[in-house]
């Protein structure tokens, strides 16, 4: 049982260690997609502090979906922690969002800098599997 | 890897050494030929502008139409990338600039007529995407191999590459694409 009084900065959610077993869930919008329905390694990119994700203790893939401003224009996929931690440099952080009332938020932190490591986005598109697909 | 046969139809330029991709395009067949004359007028020359990107100073050398048609036609889908408009994806991405895709396309072109005049060996195309913050990604995924290429927005920043392939080696690290990078090319095909 998660006990919130040992936030730092207020948040009704404590950050949790996130075990290897669990699922990582994560939006891509319909414009990643190529035609052939594999998934472009452009997105795996950081936005922010990292990569945003939603640990599945929290979040379902439709409630990754559903938090896009064009849900039916994006799928969801998932990604196995314990595999995104054999990516190097990359670490799991449970960063739960109260502005955007999502407990689930984590952000995949590191260097996935376009130029510099274009290693790690080719081993993120090999260890993610697509779990709701776009409909519009 | 396919292996092509020299064709007495080669398109010819005089001495051996690097083409210049406008020209490379006018050999490649219909499409080429579409694809340069898309381009005219909108990018002036290839190797003019006030980019710190510089092409290399080109000479001639025989390039068969077939040798880079696939690579012309794979650059030529890949024009919707400048169609691009900024938060394409909902999640603030850039645009693509004109600059970046053309130096991914010469980049291409290059090497391909570098491959064939090396070896006489083509390269499959590979797919040239949209990447992250302005960047675009060429991408060869097969059974045996992939590598990823990314050109930066910036044109004077290096390209970063890496590649692996199933008996375990792997390539990694940045280039200048002025430069002719057969060798990166030779090790996908190996």
């Amino acid at each position: 049982m998660v006990v919130d009084v040992a936030n730092p900065i207020g948040s009704p959610w404590q950050s949790e260690n996130i075990p290897d077993i669990d699922t990582l869930y994560m939006r891509v919008h319909k414009g990643w997609f190529n035609e052939d329905g594999t998934i472009n390694p452009g997105v795996f990119r950081d936005r922010g502090d990292g990569m945003s994700t939603d640990w599945s203790k929290y979040s379902t893939p439709g409630d990754t979906c559903n938090r896009a401003k064009t849900p039916e224009e994006n799928s969801v996929i998932s990604m196995n922690v314990g595999e995104v931690r054999t990516i190097p440099n990359q670490l799991v952080r449970h960063t739960p969002d109260e502005k955007l009332n999502n407990r689930a938020h984590t952000d995949v932190v590191g260097n996935k800098e376009p130029k510099s490591n274009p290693e790690a986005r080719v081993r993120f598109s090999r260890i993610c599997q697509i779990v709701i697909h776009y409909t519009g | 890897m396919a292996k092509l046969t020299k064709r007495s139809n080669a398109y010819t330029y005089g001495v051996p050494g690097l083409v210049h991709p406008d020209e490379i395009l006018k050999s490649a067949g219909p499409a080429g030929k579409a694809l340069a004359d898309s381009l005219l007028g909108i990018q002036g020359s290839s190797s003019g502008g006030a980019s710190a990107y510089t092409l290399p100073s080109y000479r001639s050398t025989k390039v068969p139409g077939e040798a880079v048609e696939h690579i012309v036609d794979a650059i030529s889908q890949s024009k919707k990338i400048l169609d691009l408009q900024y938060d394409w994806d909902e999640a603030g991405s850039p645009g693509y600039k004109r600059k970046t895709w053309e130096r991914a396309k010469n980049f291409l072109l290059e090497n391909a007529a570098n491959l064939w005049h090396i070896n006489e060996t083509r390269i499959d195309a590979p797919k040239i995407l949209p990447g992250p913050d302005g960047s675009i990604d060429i991408h060869w995924k097969a059974k045996r191999h992939e590598l990823l290429i990314n050109i930066p927005e910036e044109l004077s920043e290096l390209a970063g590459y890496y590649g692996d392939n199933e008996i375990g080696q792997s390539v990694k690290g940045t280039l200048d694409t002025s430069r002719n990078h057969s060798w990166l090319w030779m090790w996908l095909i190996q």
